[in-house]
C-alpha cells in the first residue's frame, strides 16, 4: 500500500515536471530559432548595405575615373590646338627676322617654336595613347614613356660637334660628348693631337689618351660668375693633376681634364644594394664600400694638403672606374682654404654641413672657417648614402638602419658630428676606415678599436691638422703621419697594436699610391694678350683674390689703410644689402684695390706681386690720404620703398661700423636734401654705367666741403639685381652689381 | 631659468629684427615640417622643386607676417606656422588652376579635403605631432652640440638606436655603470633644452604643457627617467619614419 502510494506520488511529480518544463523548453527553442533568424537577416541586411556601399563607391570611383579621362582629353585637345596655333603665329617672326638678318631674335623665336611643337606632340601622344590606356587601368604601361624616357632624354649628351666646329679646341680632336652638368658648361670627349702630346711631354706631363674638355661659352648660356668660379682654383687644380690645359679666348673658357671611364658612385651604390638585398650591403659590397671610402679619403687628403677645399663631395661627383678605383671629380666649387672670399652656401643639400650655411649667412670669410671639416662632413654623408642607399635626411642625427659594422657607424657619426668633435683631418678619418677595412671581419671591430678612440671611453687627443696641411703630398710625409699616432697612444692595449701597425701601413700605402699618381706640374698660363677684356677681367680677379688678401694684410702704409677703409665700407654696406652676392662683390672690390696697389711701385714690390700676374688695365689712382677723422658718406637711395625699409638701416649701420658717417638719410635736413639733389644732378642720366657720370660724381664729392664719398644703391633692370657704387673724391672704389654683370663696369 | 614668455617673445623680437641666426634656427627646425606638410597637401601634384620653392616662399611670407604677429591673440605657434604655409600653398594652387582650368581651390578647403574620418590621427593631429617632434629634435641637436661626443654617442646608441647597456659598454669598452652615468648626464641636459625649446616655440599655455603631456616632464623621479627615455625613443622613431618618407620622395627624384 505504501509502495503503491509512493509510486503514484512519483508519477504525479513527474507529470508536474513535464507540464512545467515542456513550455520552457519550447520557448527556449523558439528563442534560439528567432535569434538565429535575426542574425541571418541582420547579416544579410548589413551585407547588402556594405555591398551597396561598395557598389556606390565603385560607381563613384568609376565615374570619377571616366570624368578624369574626359577632362584630360578635353584639356589635352585644347592645349594641342593652342600649341599648334601658337606655333603658327611664331612662323612669321622667325621668317621676318631671318630675312632681316636678326639672327638672335630668329633664334629666340625658333626656340619658342620648338617648345610649342614639343608641347603639341606631348598632347597628341596623351590624346591618342596615354589617356585611353589610363582609362582601361593600364597606367603602369605608360610610366616608362612618360617618366623614365623624358628623364633619360634630359640627361643625354649634348651635340657632339661644338659651336664653332671641331677646330674650336686647338690641339684636341673631339670624339664625343658627355651629359651637361649643373654648371652650365658643355662637356666633350676628345683625344689630344700628336703636337699636344709632344707639348705635354716637353713639359714633363703625362697626358692620357682620352680627355674631357669642359667648355663655357657666353653664347651657350654660361654666365660670368660660373666662369669666375670655375677658374678660381685652376692653378691649384693643375698642380693636383686634375687639369691638364686651359684656354681663355674671346668669351670662351675651356679646360682639359683626364677622362675617367666609369660609373658615378650613386649608380654603383644602387647596383650594390640591388645585389645585396633590402637589409643592407653584403660582405663583398661592404668591403668595396670601405675601399672606395679609403681611396676617396686619400684623394681628399691631397686636396687638403694642397690647401684646397673641394666643397662638393657627393655620389654624383665620384666616378668609380674599372678595378673599383674611385676618382673625385668636378672641382667647380674648389676653394683655397685660406681664401679671403666670403663663404658661400654653394654645395649640395644633405651632403653639405648645415653649419656652413649658417656661417655663410653670417658673412664669415672662408679662411675663418675650417673647410677641411666641412669636406669631412660631406665624406660622412657620402658614406651614409652608400650604406643606406639614401641620403642623410636628418643631418648629423641621421640613423643607419641597414646592416653595417658598428665601427663604421661610429666613423659616419664622428665625421658628421659637431665641428668640435669631428675628425680633425682626412688622415685621421682614413686611419679609422683603414682599421675596419684591414680587419678580418669588419663586424668584429668596435668603435673602441679605432685609432681615433682613446682610453676610458674618451676620444684620442685631436691630431693637429696643421702638421699635415703644411706637409707636401709625398712619400716623405707618411712617416710624419704615422709617428704621432703611435706616440699619441703609448698605452694602447697590446692586442690592438699589431692591428694598428697594419692599419698605419695600409694608410701609408694608400696615400702613397694616390700621391704617386698625382701629376705635380705647374704650367704657365696662356698669354693674356688674346683675352677679351671681359674674360681678362674675370681672370684677373682670380689672381687678385689671392694676391690682394696677402697684400691687404701685410701692408701698413697710410694709403693701404685708406683703401682698406673704403673697401670695408663698400663691402659691408653691400653685404647688408645682399649677403648672397657678397662673394662676387668683394672679389670686385679686391680687384680694384689690387689695381690701386699695383699703381704704386712701392706697394707693388712690397706685396710681392709680379707684373705678369695681371694684364695691364686702365688703372685707378690710389686715393690720397688727406684726413683721419670719420668719413662723411652721402647715401643716395634709389631702392623701391619695400626694400628701403628693410635695408637702409642696415646699410647705415654697416657704414657706421666701417667708421663712416652716413649722410642723406634724414628727411628734415635741408642741407642733406640739397646734397642729394646736387649728387643726382651731377650723376645725370648715365649713372651708374657711364664713366662720365661717375667722373662728375667724383667731381661733386671733390667740390663738397663736407662729404668724402657717395654710396649709391639702386635696383637694376633685371629682377633681383642690385647695383651699388661707392665714389670717393679719388674715384669709384669697389664696383658692385649683385648679379655680377661685370660688363656693366664703368671701366669697360 | 628665464620665463617662458620672455623666451618666446625674445625669439619673436629677434625674428622681427631680422636676426639671421634666429631665422636660420626657425628654418632648420621647422623647414622639414613645412616641406612635409606641403608635400602632403600637394598629393603628387607638385614635385620636389615646387615643394622646396613653396617652403622658401613660406619663409618669405613668415618674414612679412612676423611684424604683424600679436601673441596676445592666443594662437598656437604651430597654427601660426601652418596658416602661413597653407596660404602660400593655396596661392600656388590658385595660380596653377587659374592657369590651367580657370578655377581654384581656396586655402581653407585644403584641410577639409583630407578631413575624412579615419582610425589614424587626423591631419591636424599628425601635423601637431610633427611640430612637437621637431621641437624634440631641436632639443636633441642642441644637446649634441654641447655634449662630449662619446657621452652623446652613448645616449644615441642606447636610446635612439635601442641598444642595451651591455652592448653599448662593449662597443665603447666601458662598464655598464659608466654607460648609465653618461646617459644620465645627457638626459639631464636634454631635459633642460626641452624646456627651453618648448618655451621658445610656444605661444599658448596649452602648447607649453606639451612636454608634460608627452611624458617629457621637467621634474623627474627615477621612474620618470625610463618613461622619458621611452617617450624620446618613440618620438624619434616617428620622426625618422617621417623623414624617411620625405627622403624617399626626394631621393626618387634625384
Amino acid at each position: 500500500m505504501i509502495i503503491s502510494n509512493f509510486a503514484s506520488l512519483l508519477v504525479g511529480l513527474l507529470c508536474l515536471v513535464v507540464v512545467i518544463a515542456a513550455p520552457i523548453a519550447v520557448v527556449f527553442v523558439i528563442y534560439k530559432v528567432v535569434r538565429g533568424l535575426c542574425w541571418l537577416i541582420w547579416g544579410a541586411v548589413t551585407g547588402i548595405a556594405a555591398g551597396v556601399g561598395y557598389g556606390f563607391k565603385g560607381i563613384g570611383m568609376g565615374t570619377s575615373h571616366i570624368y578624369s579621362f574626359f577632362k584630360n582629353t578635353v584639356v589635352d585637345a585644347l592645349r594641342l590646338v593652342g600649341a599648334a596655333l601658337t606655333s603658327i603665329f611664331m612662323i612669321p617672326p622667325i621668317l621676318g627676322n631671318v630675312i632681316l638678318g636678326r639672327w638672335s631674335a630668329a633664334n629666340h623665336y625658333g626656340r619658342a617654336f620648338e617648345g610649342e611643337i614639343k608641347e603639341a606632340w606631348v598632347r597628341l601622344y596623351r590624346l591618342i595613347i596615354g589617356n585611353p590606356i589610363r582609362l582601361i587601368g593600364l597606367k603602369a604601361l605608360t610610366e616608362g614613356v612618360e617618366q623614365r624616357l623624358p628623364e633619360v632624354m634630359a640627361h643625354a649628351p649634348g651635340a657632339e660637334r661644338p659651336r664653332g666646329g671641331n677646330d674650336r679646341f686647338a690641339g684636341y680632336k673631339i670624339t664625343g660628348a658627355l651629359p651637361r652638368g649643373g654648371s652650365g658648361a658643355r662637356l666633350y670627349l676628345a683625344e689630344p693631337t700628336k703636337e699636344k702630346y709632344d707639348h705635354f711631354a716637353k713639359n714633363g706631363m703625362v697626358c692620357p689618351g682620352e680627355v674631357v674638355i669642359k667648355a663655357f661659352s657666353m653664347e651657350d648660356g654660361s654666365t660670368l660668375p660660373q666662369i669666375v668660379r670655375e677658374s678660381r682654383a685652376l692653378t691649384a687644380a693643375k698642380e693636383l693633376g686634375l687639369v691638364l690645359d686651359h684656354t681663355l679666348e674671346g668669351e670662351n673658357f675651356w679646360y682639359v681634364m683626364p677622362y675617367v671611364d666609369g660609373k658615378d658612385l650613386g649608380e654603383v651604390t644602387r647596383e650594390m644594394h640591388t645585389v645585396s638585398g633590402n637589409d643592407g650591403l653584403d660582405n663583398k659590397s661592404m668591403r668595396q664600400l670601405l675601399q672606395t671610402s679609403a681611396q676617396l679619403l686619400a684623394t681628399l687628403d691631397r686636396f687638403h694638403t694642397a690647401g684646397l677645399w673641394h666643397k662638393d663631395i657627393k655620389p654624383g661627383n665620384v666616378i668609380v672606374s674599372t678595378g673599383n678605383q674611385a676618382h673625385l671629380v668636378d672641382f667647380g666649387l674648389v676653394t683655397p682654404l685660406q681664401s679671403a672670399m666670403t663663404l658661400t652656401t654653394h654645395g649640395t643639400e644633405y651632403f653639405r654641413d648645415p653649419e656652413m650655411v649658417r656661417l655663410a649667412m653670417q658673412g664669415v670669410k672662408v679662411h675663418e672657417v675650417d673647410g677641411v671639416k666641412f669636406d669631412l662632413y660631406s665624406m660622412g654623408a657620402l658614406l651614409f648614402s652608400m650604406i643606406e642607399n639614401s641620403f642623410p635626411a636628418h643631418g648629423n642625427l641621421s640613423q643607419i638602419r641597414k646592416r653595417c659594422p658598428e665601427a663604421l657607424r661610429w666613423i659616419v657619426r664622428r665625421s658628421m658630428a659637431d665641428t668640435k668633435s669631428r675628425y680633425a683631418s682626412s688622415r685621421e678619418m682614413l686611419a679609422d676606415v683603414a682599421t675596419v677595412l684591414e680587419s678580418a671581419d669588419p663586424y668584429e671591430v668596435v668603435p673602441a678599436d679605432l685609432p681615433s678612440f682613446g682610453e676610458g671611453g674618451q676620444l684620442a687627443s685631436a691630431i693637429d691638422p696643421e702638421i699635415y696641411r703644411s706637409s707636401t703630398p709625398s712619400h716623405s710625409s707618411i712617416p710624419a703621419f704615422a709617428a704621432p699616432v703611435q706616440e699619441e697612444q703609448p698605452k694602447s692595449k697590446s692586442r690592438r697594436r699589431p692591428l694598428q701597425r697594419g692599419v698605419l701601413a695600409a694608410v701609408a700605402v694608400l696615400i702613397g699610391i694616390f700621391t704617386a699618381g698625382a701629376v705635380l706640374t705647374a704650367t704657365s698660363y696662356e698669354s693674356h694678350s688674346a683675352m677679351s677684356p671681359l674674360v681678362a677681367q674675370a681672370h684677373q680677379r682670380d689672381h687678385a683674390d689671392a694676391v690682394i688678401s696677402r697684400a691687404i694684410r701685410t701692408l701698413e702704409t697710410p694709403e693701404a689703410e685708406r683703401v682698406r677703409q673704403h673697401l670695408d665700407a663698400h663691402a659691408e654696406a653691400v653685404r647688408a644689402l645682399s649677403p648672397q652676392a657678397f662673394d662676387y662683390q668683394i672679389a670686385s672690390a679686391k680687384s680694384d684695390a689690387f689695381d690701386c696697389y699695383r699703381h704704386d711701385d712701392h706697394i707693388h714690390h712690397s706685396s710681392g706681386c709680379t707684373g705678369h700676374d695681371v694684364p695691364e688695365m686702365d688703372l685707378l689712382k690710389m686715393p690720397t690720404a688727406k684726413r683721419t677723422d670719420p668719413y662723411d658718406v652721402l647715401i643716395v637711395n634709389d631702392l623701391p620703398p619695400s626694400m628701403s625699409e628693410t635695408y637702409l638701416a642696415k646699410v647705415s649701420e654697416a657704414l657706421s661700423g666701417a667708421d663712416m658717417h652716413p649722410r642723406g638719410l634724414a628727411n628734415d635736413d635741408d642741407r642733406e636734401i640739397e646734397w642729394l639733389a646736387a649728387a643726382r644732378k651731377a650723376a645725370g642720366v648715365g649713372f651708374p654705367n657711364d664713366p662720365d657720370s661717375l667722373e662728375q660724381l667724383e667731381q661733386f664729392v671733390l667740390e663738397n666741403e663736407v662729404l668724402d664719398a657717395v654710396f649709391w644703391i639702386m635696383e637694376g633692370d633685371d629682377e633681383g639685381l642690385l647695383i651699388s657704387r661707392f665714389v670717393t673724391e679719388d674715384g669709384p672704389v669697389g664696383l658692385s652689381n649683385s648679379a655680377v654683370d661685370l660688363s656693366q663696369s664703368p671701366r669697360n | 631659468m628665464p620665463l617662458q614668455n620672455d623666451l618666446s617673445t625674445g625669439f619673436i623680437g629677434r625674428l622681427r629684427s631680422r636676426d639671421p641666426d634666429a631665422w636660420f634656427e626657425l628654418w632648420e627646425i621647422f623647414g622639414p615640417i613645412l616641406r612635409n606638410q606641403l608635400r602632403r597637401w600637394g598629393k603628387g601634384r607638385i614635385g620636389v622643386e615646387t615643394v622646396q620653392d613653396l617652403s622658401q616662399e613660406t619663409l618669405a611670407a613668415l618674414a612679412g607676417a612676423i611684424d604683424k604677429h600679436d601673441p596676445s591673440r592666443g594662437a598656437r605657434f604651430s597654427t601660426w606656422l601652418l596658416a602661413i604655409a597653407k596660404y602660400t600653398f593655396g596661392d600656388e594652387m590658385d595660380r596653377r588652376t587659374a592657369l590651367k582650368r580657370g578655377g581654384g581651390k581656396k586655402p581653407l578647403s585644403i584641410e577639409e579635403e583630407w578631413g575624412s574620418p579615419s582610425p589614424h590621427p587626423g591631419p591636424r593631429d599628425f601635423y601637431e605631432q610633427a611640430v612637437f617632434a621637431a621641437k624634440v629634435e631641436a632639443a636633441i641637436r642642441m644637446t649634441e652640440r654641447e655634449s662630449d661626443f662619446v657621452d652623446f654617442s652613448v645616449f644615441r646608441m642606447r636610446i635612439l638606436e635601442g641598444k642595451s647597456g651591455r652592448e653599448v659598454g662593449e662597443a665603447l669598452r666601458v662598464s655598464e655603470p659608466t654607460v648609465s652615468r653618461k646617459l644620465a648626464t645627457i638626459r639631464k641636459r636634454l631635459r633642460s633644452h626641452m624646456t627651453h625649446i618648448i618655451a621658445k616655440f610656444s605661444f599658448t599655455e596649452e602648447e607649453k604643457e606639451e612636454g608634460l603631456r608627452n611624458a617629457l616632464g621637467t621634474n623627474p623621479t627615477k621612474a620618470d627617467d625610463a618613461l622619458f627615455d621611452e617617450a624620446i625613443a618613440e618620438i624619434w622613431r616617428r620622426q625618422l619614419d617621417l623623414r624617411a618618407e620625405d627622403a624617399a620622395f626626394e631621393y626618387g627624384s634625384m
